[in-house]
């Protein structure tokens, strides 16, 4: 007999009874609360400007003066490589012109002959 | 800034836009959470003043938290519940021991307003009975079927299992019944 009556007691009516009962915030509390949200967001740091971040190599840039500096450095070092590779290319150029230069001796020598012919066809 | 459709806003929204200095998120954050963490507290401790201070100091934490809010790892809600319901534990066991005739009976003030008494004997009688109960049975009842949350919210705000939730509720709404059988005719319910 308990057991049923504890089964049909309407909990759920007594439920929605507590349900419209519900204690509603006052105007004073919510102005509370809200007050205590100004005051925890004033004390929260000012957003900081983020940095930023500069790429490597600007920082070297800037510490060899800047671009006008950069770039006189930059001609130079085309300069130098142009001397350089250059230089290279007289040397092999050095070697090859030995090579040709005999070539070339050969081809006066050549001319030589010819005018010997030349020579020796018009004595007859 | 404007909020034309201010109810579109997620929480983690108004958390981020809030820590970054808006005002108006923090109106919309208490706008939508107050009464609810301020109506569990009054269930808990049936104390007007204690309850406004706990759902002040709930919001107060929720302030707090907000430039280390981390998005989607928790329902600002169940978040709130759970702070709320912790600070209602740990007030109800300080109190452990107060006796329950302390609650005081609802006042006969006006024949004519026989209903409104009534409702207002079923929910003292209501509140008498669930201060009987131990204090986790208590908070997954009011949970579960004045807060209406779903068991799985409750679980993660109980930090127990889903399981362990029904179980509680269960236990909690058998006690109720048994508490409250006899009391049908001082309640409206007798024949």
């Amino acid at each position: 007999m308990t057991n049923k009556l504890q089964k049909d007691f309407d909990l759920d009516a007594l439920f929605a009874d507590e349900k419209v009962s519900d204690m509603m915030p006052s105007d004073t509390f919510m102005n509370a609360v809200l007050r205590d949200a100004d005051d925890v967001q004033a004390s929260f740091k000012e957003p900081v400007a983020v940095a930023k971040s500069t790429p490597w190599w600007r920082g070297i840039v800037q510490q060899m003066g800047g671009w006008q500096a950069v770039s006189t450095f930059a001609t130079c070092a085309c300069f130098g490589l142009y001397i350089g590779y250059a230089s290279s290319v007289d040397q092999v150029l050095g070697y090859s012109t030995g090579t040709d230069s005999a070539a070339i001796s050969d081809v006066f020598d050549s001319f030589s002959v010819a005018s010997e012919f030349e020579v020796s066809f018009l004595e007859g | 800034m404007p909020f034309d459709s201010s109810s579109e806003i997620h929480d983690d929204a108004l958390m981020v836009l809030y820590a970054n200095g808006d005002s108006e998120a923090a109106r919309l954050l208490a706008t939508r959470h107050t009464k609810r963490v301020l109506a569990l507290s009054y269930r808990m401790l049936q104390d007007q003043a204690e309850a406004e201070d706990v759902a002040q100091e709930a919001m107060m934490r929720l302030w707090k938290i907000a430039p280390e809010w981390r998005r989607g790892e928790a329902k600002v809600s169940t978040w709130l519940y759970r702070v709320a319901s912790n600070l209602c534990t740990d007030r109800l066991r300080k109190k452990r021991g107060a006796a329950l005739d302390d609650i005081p009976e609802p006042e006969d003030d006006a024949p004519s307003a026989e209903e409104a008494m009534l409702q207002q004997t079923r929910v003292a009688t209501l509140h008498e009975a669930m201060n009987a109960l131990p204090e986790r049975q208590k908070l997954a009842v009011t949970l579960r079927h004045l807060d209406e949350l779903a068991n799985p919210e409750i679980a993660q705000i109980m930090d127990i299992s889903v399981e362990a939730v029904e179980s509680l509720t269960s236990r909690g709404k058998r006690a109720l019944r048994t508490m409250l059988q006899g009391q049908e005719a001082k309640i409206g319910y007798g024949t």
